[in-house]
């Protein structure tokens, strides 16, 4: 059976003053119909170029897509005519930004912006059918009032509402793959919590493969089947969520677990970080990329590229000592 | 917004009255006047007749006779307010120059300057937003390098320089277009064509020298807001919705570009109709900068003060147009 997706080997590069450098290396992971794929990682660590490079958005003619092959339904994304791309965006495979607030067009009604969608993809479709689905996708993502806001202009919503007219938009046309990417940062905790559920239940109602990308791993929990875990353009860690969460293997998927602030600790406790700096893009060291971060750091590691190996069945991890190391006595 | 615009024109008048009280205080201070003027003329005259004689050309009473005729006898407050009244009941004067209603004087040249200023803004306008959204789309290509170079050439020589250089290259030394004026002297003896012809004519040179200046800041203004518009978040979403670049720069990027536009139209409309003095002076065509330049270097202050009336009245007028054209395009403004 093939995946819905299917990302094989990605490698994208950027063209800079300074020179190409690569955002992503090497980044495989599938998605099946109906499950959620977290990718997760700090900030540049290509989690959002990955998602960027699936829609081929990434930015022109700066971005490129240099090696692997992204399969939806089997097909290869990158043969695709642009055409058959425009026919892809929107329609099979959606996206909601970060950014509400800056993602929705200021000077054109919220009604607008969701019925071009529709214009755009069902063009048979009539003005008054338009406008009816429109509606009802609105009340699908829990819009009040949706005739109204049809009507309303951007700067008339709240952060919470633009972001649920930003998935109304994403899910106008039920597609079969959901790229959130950090839909929640914006929002504060309450509309957060609110938006994954949405997202969570029109999943169920849909079906459809939803990738989400975050920075927040309690996120990441709450609404995710399989984890990738990225770091400086490479997967550190692929497991599913509960192996993940049980026993992280990659010493960075521990550090980003271990710096999570935790309640039973005892107020004002000093939070754990993992020491150090990502390494710039233009100047990645040999070996493995946390090698500066890591405490279990060896010479080996400095020579030599850890391939993603399985640790145990499904759950991947790219690190050298990662059989080595005791979790467990920590 | 009909109050909104209401409260705008209710801000005009204070604005207005600051602006013609500060002038018309400035025609009192400094020295020289109508009054002057003639002295010394008559007193040109004098020493052309009869050496020697000295003295005053003309005597006291002659001289506050004079005074009182143009009003400088009171004192500067005073006069304001009776100019003032007048002004309100459209009258604004007699020419000190020319014995003729500032009004009329200035009813023949406004159009030949509003002539001008409409083509300016036209072409200004037809041509600056189309190249600026090309160069927008294909930035840092060789198109874009080539007019950038041009557009700043023209933006850095100023606007009197090249008024000069095009009247040396094509009128002197070429002789494609005639030195100056607004029609030839047949004018009145040709045919339709022949007129529209003769007007081209004399219209290439001025127009350019004008375009010249505008060109740049309209279209770096049209360039700069559309790039900044292009690598905004909501054409990712357009582009991610299923359109195509150019429908995404068209129906997205676009009306947001021209907000700035807009502000800058309603603006320059009041500035353009006035038309510049200097490159009215430099063509010699007789329209309102030239009026306005003329009058203060004779010290005509009735047409100083009819001059600064109507193109402060047109500058008001033509930043509340650029509101109300802005409110059009940006839902965000809405009049409360």
């Amino acid at each position: 059976m093939t995946s819905l997706l299917e990302v094989k080997n990605l490698k994208v590069s950027f063209e800079t003053e300074q020179g190409r450098v690569t955002a992503v290396d090497d980044v495989s992971f599938s998605l099946e119909k109906g499950k959620t794929l977290g990718i997760v990682g700090e900030s540049g660590c290509g989690k959002s170029v990955t998602a960027m490079s699936i829609l081929r958005l990434l930015p022109k003619p700066a971005g490129n897509i240099d090696n692997g092959e992204i399969l939806f339904n089997g097909k290869n994304i990158r043969d695709l005519s642009i055409h058959d791309m425009f026919q892809i965006r929107g329609r099979k495979i959606s996206m909601i930004f970060q950014e509400p607030m800056t993602a929705l067009n200021p000077v054109k009604s919220v009604g607008k912006q969701i019925m071009e969608v529709y214009e755009l993809h069902f063009p048979e479709m009539s003005k008054e059918d338009r406008k009816r689905s429109a509606i009802e996708t609105f009340e699908m993502v829990g819009i009040p009032a949706p005739d109204r806001r049809l009507r309303e202009y951007p700067h008339q919503l709240s952060g919470g509402l633009r972001q649920r007219v930003m998935i109304a938009i994403a899910l106008a046309c039920k597609p079969d793959i959901l790229i959130a990417d950090e839909p929640t940062t914006a929002l504060d905790v309450t509309i957060q919590a609110q938006i994954l559920d949405l997202i969570k239940d029109l999943q169920k109602e849909i079906g459809m493969g939803v990738i989400f990308i975050t920075h927040d791993l309690g996120v990441v929990a709450q609404v995710c089947d399989e984890i990738v875990v990225m770091y400086a353009g490479r997967i550190a860690e692929r497991a599913n969520v509960f192996d993940l969460f049980k026993s992280p293997q990659h010493p960075y998927t521990h550090g980003l677990l271990g710096s999570i602030p935790r309640l039973e600790l005892a107020p004002k406790t000093k939070l754990q970080t993992i020491e150090g700096m990502v390494p710039s893009l233009f100047d990645m060291p040999q070996g493995c990329r946390f090698q500066n971060r890591c405490e279990f750091v060896q010479e080996v590691c400095k020579s030599k590229i850890p391939p993603l190996e399985a640790f145990q069945g499904s759950h991947l991890v790219s690190c050298l000592r990662s059989k080595e190391i005791e979790w467990s006595d920590r | 917004m009909g109050k909104y615009l209401f409260r705008r024109f209710l801000l005009m008048i204070p604005t207005f009255l600051g602006i013609t009280f500060m002038v018309f205080c400035i025609t009192r201070i400094v020295p020289g006047g109508p009054v002057e003027k003639i002295l010394a003329e008559a007193q040109m005259m004098n020493q052309g007749r009869a050496s020697g004689s000295g003295g005053a050309p003309l005597s006291e009473d002659q001289i506050n006779e004079l005074k009182a005729y143009y009003g400088l006898d009171k004192p500067m407050i005073e006069a304001y307010f009776i100019w003032l009244g007048k002004v309100l009941k459209l009258d604004l004067g007699v020419s000190s120059r020319y014995s003729d209603p500032v009004w009329d004087t200035i009813k023949d040249r406004l159009p030949i300057s509003a002539y001008f200023g409409i083509m300016t803004l036209l072409i200004t306008h037809l041509v600056c937003i189309p190249l600026g959204i090309v160069k927008a789309i294909k930035h840092n290509s060789t198109l874009d390098n080539i007019t950038s170079i041009g557009v700043f050439v023209g933006y850095a020589v100023p606007a009197y320089v090249v008024g000069i250089l095009l009247l040396v290259w094509f009128g002197s030394g070429l002789e494609w277009f005639p030195m100056g004026g607004f029609t030839g002297d047949d004018f009145e003896d040709l045919d339709f064509w022949g007129k529209t012809k003769d007007l081209m004519n004399h219209t290439a040179l001025p127009l350019a020298t004008y375009l010249a200046g505008d060109f740049a800041v309209k279209t770096f203004l049209m360039k700069n807001t559309l790039m900044d518009n292009l690598s905004a978040d909501y054409i990712r979403t357009a582009l991610a919705k299923g359109l195509s670049f150019p429908k995404a720069v068209w129906k997205h990027a676009m009306r947001n570009s021209l907000i700035p536009m807009a502000t800058h139209f309603g603006q320059s409309l009041g500035l353009f109709l006035m038309g510049s003095f200097l490159v009215e002076q430099i063509y010699n065509i007789d329209g309102m900068g030239l009026l306005g330049y003329e009058s203060i270097v004779e010290r005509d202050y009735p047409v100083v003060m009819g001059v600064l009336v109507i193109s402060s009245l047109l500058f008001l007028v033509g930043n509340i147009l650029g509101d109300i054209l802005v409110a059009l395009v940006d839902p965000r403004v809405r009049f409360q």
